[in-house]
């Protein structure tokens, strides 16, 4: 039972606990240049997703055959193979979110998550787990993606998904179409995360501002002495 | 004999795998290529044939134009192909140009008399939400036309409105436009 609850956790952990983008900070580049509107940040999420899937798998199945010397090698061979694969699937069957992605989609190669899964996961679990933990940090990675892309098409461009939503009432803010927008964006998006699963019990041990106070005055106290 | 064997597993072992691997993978991407190559073909045709439409709308059909191409800059800005409606009401020239994040692709259409009568990117790698501005934010899309003539190769020149902070694309698409109408001079017009 206890089994299937920590298995359970490999599917859930990279939704919000150990999210790629917000805790465990991997792909800042995709998730800052694609989060203009919530169909690139879907589109693209949805993609590595794929990506981050498979070759967990693939990279799981063959772990035991791999010389330890050329892991790395052999890790990047697999991960292009299927970003060129979903490429061209999406450049033949989903043109439009081909031609707004643009160049991230090759991007994905060298996506940290991507990479890092693979080395810090996929590596050392079965196949099984490996799928799991794909499927959970591609959930997270789209969500964040998601997330980040609605507030900024909201702020910047006034619409959903090109729904007009605040376009009516007021003027997009442009710069959270531009890169500053998408830090300001991240950062808050990151905070918010931070808070949903800070440890209270850590947070009684850190130092408060009555203890700063307190070492002040200490402080001062020596120097006047 | 342990000796053959530290070999093996230090030096062929790794090269072995690692070549399986890239066949592998080699063989999947055939596999992929072949399935989905015809319907990108397929795909870029019809695109380009509607977008040729687009601009002249006038026109029943194009054909070819298997003359000389204009060459603006070699290798950088020049005509691939020019399409001449068959009544004689437009012609639509594609010119590839040298852009922020590589070769951008765009259709020029030019009426009978000379004057532009749209603009439309077809194929890209700048950076969407940026360099896409050129041709996404309002009025940036049909800013040349009504004009037969540019003053020069330059964006700036005052003569056409561009995106601040995304001038590369702008300079880009305006050489095109440059080629382009030299391309309509060199065709000798619509007819």
């Amino acid at each position: 039972m206890a089994k299937e609850g920590s298995k359970l956790q490999y599917l859930t952990n990279g939704i919000l606990k150990e999210n790629p983008s917000l805790v465990l900070v991997l792909g800042t580049c995709p998730t800052l240049a694609t989060t203009s509107s919530v169909t690139n940040g879907f589109g693209m999420g949805i993609s590595a997703a794929a990506v981050l899937i498979c070759s967990n798998i693939v990279i799981s199945a063959i772990r035991k055959l791999v010389p330890d010397k050329v892991r790395i090698p052999c890790y990047i061979t697999v991960i292009a193979g299927f970003v060129t694969v979903v490429q061209l699937l999406l450049q033949a069957y989903v043109p439009t979110l081909y031609s707004s992605l643009g160049l991230y989609i090759p991007l994905i190669v060298v996506n940290c998550i991507i990479l890092g899964r693979a080395e810090m996961f996929a590596n050392k679990h079965t196949v099984f787990e490996s799928a799991l933990d794909g499927i959970g940090m591609g959930l997270g990675f789209t969500l964040t993606l998601v997330v980040m892309g609605s507030i900024r098409e909201i702020l910047g461009a006034g619409t959903w998904l090109g729904i007009p939503l605040l376009s009516k009432f007021i003027p997009g803010m442009g710069i959270f179409n531009l890169a500053p927008g998408g830090f300001f964006v991240f950062a808050v998006v990151m905070a918010c995360a931070h808070w949903l699963t800070r440890d209270k019990s850590k947070i009684r041990d850190t130092v408060g501002e009555m203890d700063l106070f307190t070492e002040a005055q200490e402080l001062k106290e020596k120097k006047e002495a | 004999m342990k000796n053959n064997n530290d070999t093996f597993k230090e030096y062929i072992a790794p090269v072995v795998v690692l070549v399986c691997i890239c066949l592998v993978i080699t063989a999947a991407l055939a596999l992929t290529y072949g399935v989905a190559n015809p319907i990108i073909v397929k795909n870029a045709k019809a695109n380009a044939d509607a977008a040729r439409q687009q601009l002249i709308t006038d026109a029943d059909s194009f054909k070819e134009y298997n003359g000389k191409l204009h060459v603006q800059e070699a290798g950088k800005v020049y005509a691939t192909e020019a399409y001449k409606a068959t009544n004689g009401t437009g012609v639509v020239v594609t010119v590839n140009t040298s852009s922020f994040g590589g070769a951008l692709t765009m259709m020029v259409g030019i009426d009978k008399s000379g004057k532009i009568t749209g603009v439309k990117v077809t194929d890209h790698s700048d950076t969407p939400g940026v360099g896409t501005k050129n041709w996404d934010s309002e009025n940036m899309d049909s800013r040349y036309d009504g004009i037969s003539k540019l003053n020069s190769t330059n964006v700036k020149d005052g003569q056409i409105k561009y995106v601040s902070g995304a001038s590369v694309t702008g300079a880009a698409i305006h050489k095109g436009v440059y080629c382009a109408l030299a391309q309509y001079k060199d065709m000798g017009g619509a007819k």
